[in-house]
């Protein structure tokens, strides 16, 4: 973690810590205990849902007002404020540059929605954050275009484009990974906002938020050997990752359980759902046994057995990334 | 070149251009490259290859299909080219970051997509035993199948296609280049050349009918079948072998020993020219006992003939921390390989040292004089020894 805290966000961050929360980053303006991302009770990890099966508007696409219910419910519980503006601003401050790193590599059918996208910038601009100051991305405008986003590089509105070549000249070097960052998350935010989907992997077991860091570095081909493990832990514990992720929201308005990462028709479900945490190994966790419980719908062994655990959940736990055992994740579904 | 195609890049310059800027650096490049390691490419700058939509628009033009790959249920591909045996979801990329499945078809990316092109001398290679003193035109494209720690080509061997500028050339045209330029020699090189197998044997197909010979510099980490076809149409080969410890391989490359030894056996089944080179790096696999263990493998099973070179490495990439080798050692080593009787042993990046020439195994006469690149071989058109009149191993005319 960055050194350069203040007294009252070395607080918060012990405490997020002490809750058994990822060490993930407060804003400089913390809420009021419990801190973000803490169960109220019991110091579990917490993960907060929120499903609507209304949500799902005709022609496929999605009802913002539900969706803003969606994410205002689910912020408040979360941060345990009073209202959504509240709930943002526990978390994020009119000075913050956000970036917001969707999935897009599944295409149209099994990517982050434009939606869920729409409704957190709703959220931020309300919480005081400049529009220009939101960057949305992945890591190729073609995946970004093809799952429904327009490139914006500079017009109005908030940014979206993707890392295309635009990685530091230096070679980052931590654990078993090594490779060049995108600049899109070590230059332009101060705040990174994670925006998964819920989809198994045919090496990883399950690619949900941290899975979806691959899109940072350079060469994420590297990495799958060993079902990920430990490389997605290693991207989860880079500085720049634990010092800039704020918050993990979850489209999980369609999930797939069989044959990922790229989209097949039969697998996907409509599950309706948002889930925000800021303990990216809690949220996975939940997110697997979400797709683990439709696979038993569906006839269909579970990971293990199939030869691909998510074991990376553990190597992440024991790096102090978040909780990986659900005995003590708190969902809460609102 | 072929006057009547057109071409024009989407990164601003023309083909002509690009190839002059290479062709022309080569030369000085060589003295250089002999100091601070063999076969090192020119200096690539990271250069987006990108069109209106990002890099796609301009890329397609270098996806082709791949081979050696079989096809997985829910349009997955298992691809059988190298030991790694990537198994490769839709939109995946294999662990080389050149070969993608698109809708359960796998794909090369860097079809006709060099990003290096240059005019080496062949010992540059280093190749001692394959026509001495002429030049090889050499290629490489984006991509490896493994992950040295100390990879003195990272600029393009650890990236993406889409992170290197690259021209478009089609074999022909690299055959062409060859002849136009005067090397008898195209060799594949500087990155891994097995994950651009696909160009990389067309290319050699193509010069094979007129008869321009070529190379291939590689980690060995290809699969049996894969090879054999290649070297129906190469004409040497040149293995890196990177230590003779599983440790080292899995530690500093990603990968295993066991593989490339396989593929050593395999190079002399097949009965193809081939040479070894071995880079000593400080504290990693410099001992003696390594050293020994490894010339009687290789004089146990590949014979006394397979020249070995060890070479001196240079801090590089993510081994920025190691001195430089010591000339000790390599001469060490060389000593070792030879009292193991193994007949051709050479020292490497140690310009001016005695252990770069050849010397007869027979007679002990020098018979092929070598200082940094300049080479003049006495070795008979007919591969003999011109004192002692024995049959030296190599391709010599």
């Amino acid at each position: 973690m960055s050194m350069k805290r203040s007294r009252r966000q070395f607080v918060c961050e012990s405490l997020v810590l002490a809750a058994g929360g990822a060490g993930l980053s407060c804003s400089a303006e913390p809420s009021n205990p419990p801190a973000p991302g803490a169960s109220t009770a019991s110091k579990k990890a917490l993960v907060v849902r929120a499903q609507r099966p209304t949500v799902a508007g005709g022609s496929g696409g999605f009802d913002p007002t539900i969706l803003d219910e969606m994410l205002r419910v689910c912020l408040v519980r979360l941060t345990n404020t009073a209202d959504s503006a509240a709930a943002w601003k526990a978390l994020f401050s009119a000075k913050d540059r956000v970036a917001l790193k969707i999935n897009t590599l599944g295409g149209k059918g099994l990517s982050t929605n434009p939606a869920v996208v729409e409704a957190i910038v709703r959220g931020l601009i309300g919480a005081g954050v400049t529009e220009s100051n939101i960057l949305v991305w992945d890591r190729f405008n073609r995946e970004l275009i093809r799952a429904g986003f327009r490139i914006n590089e500079g017009g109005k509105g908030y940014r979206c484009y993707g890392t295309e070549s635009a990685y530091e000249g230096n070679i980052t070097s931590h654990g078993k990974i090594g490779g060049f960052l995108s600049t899109l998350l070590t230059q332009f935010p101060t705040a990174l906002i994670n925006v998964p989907i819920v989809k198994d992997h045919n090496l990883a077991g399950v690619a949900i938020s941290m899975k979806s860091l691959y899109g940072l570095i350079d060469n994420p081909n590297r990495y799958h050997d060993n079902n990920c493990d430990p490389y997605i832990a290693d991207m989860g514990d880079l500085p720049v990752v634990r010092e800039k992720m704020r918050l993990i929201i979850c489209d999980a308005l369609f999930g797939q359980y069989e044959a990922g990462p790229a989209y097949q028709p039969r697998f996907r479900w409509a599950a309706n759902t948002l889930m925000v945490a800021t303990d990216p190994v809690a949220l996975d966790t939940t997110g697997w046994r979400m797709i683990e419980a439709k696979r038993r719908e569906a006839g269909l062994k579970p990971l293990t057995e199939a030869g691909r655990p998510p074991r990376w959940l553990a190597t992440a736990a024991a790096r102090g990334l978040g909780q990986n055992d659900p005995d003590k994740i708190e969902v809460v579904d609102c | 070149m072929t006057g009547s195609y057109c071409w024009k890049s989407a990164l601003g310059f023309d083909r002509r251009e690009f190839l002059r800027s290479v062709v022309g650096g080569a030369c000085a490049a060589c003295a250089l490259a002999k100091t601070v390691g063999s076969e090192r490419a020119a200096a690539q700058d990271a250069m987006p290859d990108r069109g209106p939509e990002g890099v796609a628009a301009a890329s397609d033009k270098f996806v082709a299909p791949a081979r050696h790959w079989e096809k997985r249920e829910n349009q997955r591909v298992l691809c059988t080219l190298c030991p790694r045996q990537c198994e490769v979801a839709d939109l995946e990329r294999g662990g080389c970051g050149v070969r993608e499945n698109r809708g359960g078809e796998y794909f090369t990316l860097v079809y006709n997509r060099p990003c290096s092109l240059n005019v080496d001398p062949i010992e540059k290679k280093p190749l001692f035993h394959f026509l001495p003193g002429t030049t090889a035109f050499s290629t490489a494209t984006a991509g490896c199948n493994i992950w040295c720690r100390f990879c003195q080509n990272w600029a393009i061997s650890q990236k993406r296609p889409e992170q290197v500028r690259a021209a478009y050339m089609k074999p022909d045209e690299m055959v062409d280049f060859a002849q136009r330029e005067g090397s008898p020699t195209i060799a594949f090189t500087y990155n891994e050349p097995v994950v651009f197998y696909e160009w990389m044997y067309d290319i050699a197909a193509a010069a094979k009918k007129r008869a321009v010979r070529s190379v291939m510099i590689s980690n060995g980490y290809i699969q049996k079948k894969p090879l054999r076809e290649l070297c129906q149409v190469l004409s040497a080969v040149k293995i890196d072998l990177k230590a003779f410890t599983e440790k080292f391989y899995k530690d500093l490359c990603d990968g295993q020993l066991k593989p490339v030894l396989d593929t050593l056996v395999e190079l002399k089944a097949i009965g193809i020219w081939f040479e070894i080179v071995v880079l000593i790096i400080p504290t990693l696999n410099d001992g003696e006992q390594e050293c020994r263990d490894m010339v009687k493998w290789v004089v146990q099973n590949l014979g006394p003939d397979v020249p070995m070179h060890f070479s001196c490495f240079h801090p590089m990439y993510m081994l920025n921390n190691l001195p430089s080798t010591s000339s000790r050692v390599v001469e060490r080593n060389r000593k070792i390989a030879m009292d193991a009787g193994v007949r051709y042993s050479y020292v490497g990046n140690v310009a001016g040292s005695p252990g770069e020439n050849t010397l007869c195994h027979s007679c002990g006469k020098q018979i092929v004089d070598r200082y940094g690149y300049h080479t003049t071989s006495r070795v008979t058109a007919a591969g003999k020894c011109p004192h002692c009149g024995t049959a030296i191993p190599g391709v010599w005319k």
